[in-house]
């Protein structure tokens, strides 16, 4: 049943990334492709899991597919230019750990790939840091409430971080021999508040909404 | 010894969402703030650029004014000395009626240009400067007096002390802009001006008994002159309240804190 709800969950947000599509900004235009990729993901996952029983093959396409979607909305989100080059930097870096972790350390056929998971992991929640950060450099006169940014790096911050919590439990259950299903909760509802806030993000966002109120930059 | 773990797992999990949404609320404090900030700073800065307007506004005005005044003075009125002279050269070879009409008109003259120069020191600044505000202010009433148009009633209270030469002429410029207005728009028969220097600051009192005004219900074009008025206050470190109903005239006040009060 929490299956369906994920996948119905992320139906909704991809349809709602795809209606109000022309009036997102690049950056939120990049988010609303990955909802729908977001979306066939959570399908094929439950289609190859009913035909071969796990889902190896897709969690290494999802976790390339992450990096270069979240790297490409992060580098379009960053104002400054060498935040923007680490970030290209990272994507690269990154596609090339990718490929030598598929081909040689944990092949997509045998192992999870909980290398390139946590990597991916830990620079999104440090970008998230990050955008964090700039948006106090640059405070919008809008409330934050409004700001889709806002929402969609708390959905960031929030997910990915308790990923990073969810692999330990994961790791501590697997040394210790536990039988508990409470990781697989702890995930779900992570990945459904994920959705949902992406979705309002994507909702909230106008392609207009950050031109309208001049920026000061902060000097500490 | 598994269920023990699983507790700590989950209290351990709730610290860390605690964290997270206290780092998430944290955040949003700040934001806020900086926010706060940010639009006090910014409404600064246009206080500042429009007060920077106003001054120069003034400077450009004022020398409009003096050049004006200098015309008058130098030109105008020389010229119209000379008329009168050269008519008053005429009088000796005119029959009686003609030379009667002659004189009137050489009065009439002497009128002028006494009324011309009255115009050119109220204009002047060197003028207000060297004969300070009351004096000025004095003058003023004599000459609006003498126009016939309203009558203008001045009272003064306290020793009378410098203000210091920019302020006493942005004074003097609100009142004649105050006056202006009263005799523009409210239709005002009396006119009492009040300048009272108490030891601590200086108040110049204006009221008529116009037809008065409901200021709140003022258009942007009629409530810009009174804006300027309170943004000209403001520049020289005072308060210009300006008080109005319909049928109860208009009062203009403008408190300026004494230059002693100032340094203090």
């Amino acid at each position: 049943m929490i299956h369906v709800c994920v996948i119905v969950l992320s139906l909704v947000t991809a349809l709602c990334g795809m209606v109000s599509y022309k009036r997102l900004s690049i950056p939120f235009q990049l988010l609303s492709w990955y909802l729908v990729f977001n979306f066939l993901d959570n399908v094929a996952n439950r289609i190859v899991i009913s035909l071969y029983g796990n889902n190896l093959v897709i969690l290494h396409i999802e976790t390339l597919a992450n990096l270069v979607f979240f790297s490409l909305i992060y580098n379009a989100l960053f104002k400054n230019k060498y935040m923007k080059m680490s970030v290209l930097i990272f994507l690269i870096l990154g596609i090339l750990l990718y490929i030598i972790n598929f081909l040689f350390i944990q092949p997509y056929n045998k192992v999870f790939p909980s290398t390139m998971l946590l990597f991916n992991e830990l620079l999104f929640v440090a970008y998230s840091m990050v955008l964090f950060k700039q948006m106090l450099q640059y405070p919008l006169q809008i409330n934050i409430t409004q700001q889709s940014l806002f929402w969609y790096n708390t959905a960031i911050l929030f997910f990915y971080s308790t990923m990073v919590v969810n692999f330990a439990l994961i790791n501590y259950y697997y040394t210790h021999n536990f039988q508990s299903n409470i990781e697989s909760y702890f995930w779900y509802f992570s990945d459904i508040t994920f959705n949902l806030l992406l979705g309002f993000a994507v909702f909230m966002d106008r392609e207009t909404l950050y031109r309208v109120a001049p920026l000061k930059i902060y000097k500490r | 010894m598994q269920d023990d773990n699983i507790g700590a797992a989950i209290l351990l999990t709730g610290l860390f969402f605690a964290f997270l949404a206290g780092s998430v609320i944290y955040f949003v404090i700040l934001y806020r703030s900086r926010q706060l900030k940010n639009k006090k700073e910014q409404e600064e800065r246009e206080a500042f650029f429009r007060q920077e307007i106003l001054k120069t506004q003034i400077e450009i005005q004022e020398q409009t004014l003096e050049n004006i005044s200098k015309e008058i003075h130098d030109n105008v009125t020389q010229v119209l000395s000379f008329i009168k002279l050269t008519l008053g050269t005429f009088g000796n070879s005119l029959e009686e009626g003609r030379k009667m009409k002659l004189n009137e008109t050489r009065e009439l003259l002497s009128q002028t240009i006494n009324d011309l120069r009255d115009l050119s020191k109220s204009m002047s600044f060197e003028h207000i400067k060297s004969m300070g505000l009351s004096r000025t202010i004095e003058k003023e009433v004599e000459r609006m007096n003498k126009s016939d148009v309203i009558d203008v009633h001045f009272s003064k209270n306290g020793e009378t002390y410098s203000l210091g030469e920019q302020r006493e002429l942005v004074l003097f410029r609100i009142l004649q802009e105050s006056i202006n207005n009263a005799l523009k728009h409210s239709g005002a028969r009396n006119i009492y001006i009040d300048a009272q220097y108490n030891p601590k600051e200086f108040v110049l009192i204006l009221r008529d008994d116009g037809s008065g005004f409901t200021p709140a219900a003022l258009d942007n074009k009629s409530g810009s002159g009174l804006r300027n008025i309170e943004n000209r206050a403001v520049m020289i470190d005072g308060k210009a309240v300006i008080a109005s109903a319909p049928g109860e005239g208009c009062t203009v006040t403008i408190a300026v804190a004494t230059p002693e009060m100032k340094l203090t």
